[in-house]
């Protein structure tokens, strides 16, 4: 017999016994439900800790100093720096190419003063008066996703802009704004340089008026401003133009102020700030903090696992019951079906492509059905957040895998379940057919 | 052991033409058979011997119990015989291993029951196609297949109707096309006309001859009913597991 006419004739007599069938697929439902529900959401959990401990940005970024790393540098996940030492663009690039690396985002920072509205035309701030010095953190815009920078508001200035600035809790403190007010305003940013005079080193200014268009927290720089990494290489060549200001504003020594350097996992976490630390710059990375929390993950993970296959074990009893019912119901259809010429397998494919049918079905419904539980604890979570003030937490990313595992899964579990009574199925003596006469 | 004549009269019409071949010839020597163990075994054959010429019709009756629906089972290659010999055409059933006993189960051996074994869920023609699939025909092979041996029995108009939609004597022709699906050299029939009214076993009992008359195969039935194994050619009667004299 053919698989195709097995498959017809397992799903006609599934639908002879529509209630038991009912029952069977809402009970491998149910287990599947539970076991990808349950995964979903420790899944996301576990991926949003991770983050949170790496202040939004992937738990896998090393945020590299432009210093000298201290000689215990790699055995904590603050940084440890002894003194200057320069980033320059061939320690970029030597990153880079170093094994386990996934990318590198230089950051470039500027000292600058602020002008929030009203403007005024004043470059030194006084008492009462809006202006304040604060540092310009710049990077390449296209790579935010990487980064330890969270949007609270509004959205990061477009790669390139030169007009376009977001800004830090810090910047509303400053200016006395609110995070809706302070959008779309614009910021008045004096970028000094410091030149010679008769009388020794006086200081101008380069002005730049920008667009705020969102703010963020970010842990890539101290500074107010985060901006495209253009606008800070612009106040950088500027002031280089000039003198070095002395302890008041000296001359930038290293062409990039730090970098962030992200491994290509978790497990090569480790083995990278090996690299970078071996180069001698002073970095940082919640390497021990994540591992640490990683293993508590590791043991929810399987506790909820071991409920979900609980559930799924419960599922597949319930699968094997049935068929041994069927069996039990339809001897004489199994001894007429080997008195015409079936053989052992094909009885055995039969009661298994049913086995399979009830199986897989269970897994596609309580697929969808685990992932809709998990976007909506995730709808509630994030209710509650919102209702303490706490930020939200993004739920509902479909993990393919899992999708495919929880199907897959299910089906070959209701075959395993399903095989004794498919084994007893078929070495059933075909006299049956003659006996239940 | 008795030769049964027909048989020789079946070489005639060959020569003749009217019938296409001649069916599957059935001979057994010393065959015993017992059912459980230890203390509770009980023999249901004892020595029998008996030859059904290639062609013959034979009916077997007896009271319950007697063996009869065992020996069909043996002959059919259902069981395996326990004691003694049991060759049906060229075949020594003994030898054969449970894929060559499916096989021979499904090309020499054509089987109707008297509780018909149609699936309730399958149409009438879907009934006959299930056997075909056994041998893995192609599917517009079987349906045609199907609705020509529909024709055969007289059900064409019926190939839709699920057995529950069928009076008994329709079921019965039902599985008696199904038992013709391989072209069977032998068919053997356990009561089939147990369940059925006296009108409609005479009815089947019609087709069954007509199609062991037209085809050449060898009919073997089991009955209760005298009126049936009068039609017979040949009637052999059994008794606590002996073929009488």
């Amino acid at each position: 017999m053919r698989w195709i006419d097995s498959l017809i004739l397992a799903s006609r007599c599934l639908r002879r016994r529509p209630a038991r069938t009912v029952l069977t697929v809402l009970a491998v439902t149910l287990g599947t439900t539970l076991l990808v529900a349950l995964s979903s959401v420790a899944s996301t959990a576990g991926s949003r800790i991770v983050s949170k401990l790496s202040n939004g940005g992937p738990g896998t970024a090393i945020k590299v100093a432009a210093s000298q790393a201290g000689s215990d540098q790699i055995y904590i996940d603050d940084i440890h720096a002894v003194g200057p030492k320069a980033i320059t663009d061939a320690t970029v690039n030597t990153v880079r190419r170093s094994p386990h690396v996934a990318g590198v985002v230089p950051v470039m920072t500027a000292r600058v003063l602020a002008v929030p509205p009203p403007f005024g035309s004043m470059a030194v701030s006084k008492p009462g008066a809006p202006a304040f010095g604060d540092t310009m953190v710049g990077i390449d815009m296209n790579q935010t996703g990487n980064l330890p920078i969270t949007i609270l508001a509004g959205r990061v200035p477009r790669p390139g802009s030169l007009t376009e600035v977001s800004i830090t809790e810090s910047y509303l403190d400053h200016s006395q704004l609110t995070v809706s007010s302070a959008i779309g305003t614009q910021v008045e940013i004096a970028e000094p340089q410091a030149f010679t005079t008769a009388g020794g080193v006086a200081f101008r200014a380069r002005w730049v008026r920008a667009r705020i268009v969102g703010v963020v927290t970010q842990q890539v720089g101290a500074g107010a401003l985060l901006v495209p990494i253009e606008q800070t290489l612009l106040a950088r060549q500027w002031a280089l133009a000039g003198v070095d200001g002395g302890d008041a504003f000296p001359l930038p020594t290293s062409p990039y102020s730090g970098m962030v350097v992200l491994a290509s996992s978790l497990n090569n976490l480790h083995a990278v700030r090996q690299v970078v630390t071996g180069l001698g710059f002073a970095n940082s990375a919640p390497e021990h903090l994540v591992a640490s929390v990683l293993r508590y993950l590791r043991v929810v993970d399987i506790v909820l696992a071991g409920i979900g296959a609980i559930a799924l074990g419960i599922a597949g009893l319930g699968v094997s019951n049935a068929m041994l019912a069927a069996v039990r119901e339809r001897r004489r259809e199994i001894g007429v079906l080997k008195a015409i010429g079936a053989r052992d397998r094909d009885i055995l494919r039969w009661f298994l492509l049913e086995a399979f049918a009830v199986g897989s079905l269970g897994g596609l419904i309580g697929t969808a059905a685990g992932l809709l539980i998990a976007l909506w604890v995730g709808v509630s979570v994030n209710r509650y957040l919102a209702e303490q003030g706490l930020q939200s937490i993004q739920f509902g990313d479909v993990s393919w895998p899992l999708i495919a595992a929880a199907i897959l899964g299910t089906s070959a579990l209701a075959m395993a379940a399903g095989t004794v009574p498919a084994l007893k199925a078929a070495r059933l003596a075909p006299q049956e057919a003659v006996a239940a006469g | 052991m008795r030769l049964i004549g027909s048989g020789i009269d079946r070489q005639r019409d060959i020569a003749r033409g009217t019938v296409t071949r001649l069916g599957s010839a059935v001979r057994l020597e010393g065959l015993s058979h017992w059912y459980g163990s230890g203390r509770t075994r009980v023999r249901a054959l004892a020595e029998v011997a008996l030859e059904i010429p290639a062609g013959g019709y034979v009916a077997l009756t007896g009271p319950s119990g007697a063996g009869k629906s065992t020996l069909l089972s043996l002959i059919g290659g259902l069981e395996r015989p326990q004691s003694g010999r049991l060759r049906v055409g060229d075949q020594e059933l003994a030898t054969l291993d449970g894929g060559r006993l499916a096989a021979y189960r499904r090309s020499t051996v054509g089987f109707v029951f008297q509780h018909f074994g149609l699936f309730d869920l399958l149409s009438a023609r879907e009934n006959i196609e299930l056997a075909e699939a056994l041998s893995a025909t192609p599917a517009k092979l079987r349906r045609r297949h199907a609705d020509d041996l529909l024709e055969e029995v007289g059900l064409k108009d019926r190939a839709h109707h699920r057995p529950g939609e069928l009076s008994g004597g329709e079921r019965q022709r039902v599985a008696i096309a199904r038992s013709l699906v391989n072209d069977p050299s032998l068919i053997l029939a356990d009561e089939p006309t147990g369940n059925l009214d006296a009108g409609s076993a005479m009815h089947i009992m019609d087709v069954l001859e007509s199609l062991h008359a037209e085809r050449g195969c060898t009919l073997l039935i089991v009955t209760h009913n005298e009126a049936v194994a009068q039609r017979a050619e040949v009637r052999y009667r059994m008794e606590a597991g002996r073929v009488l004299p």
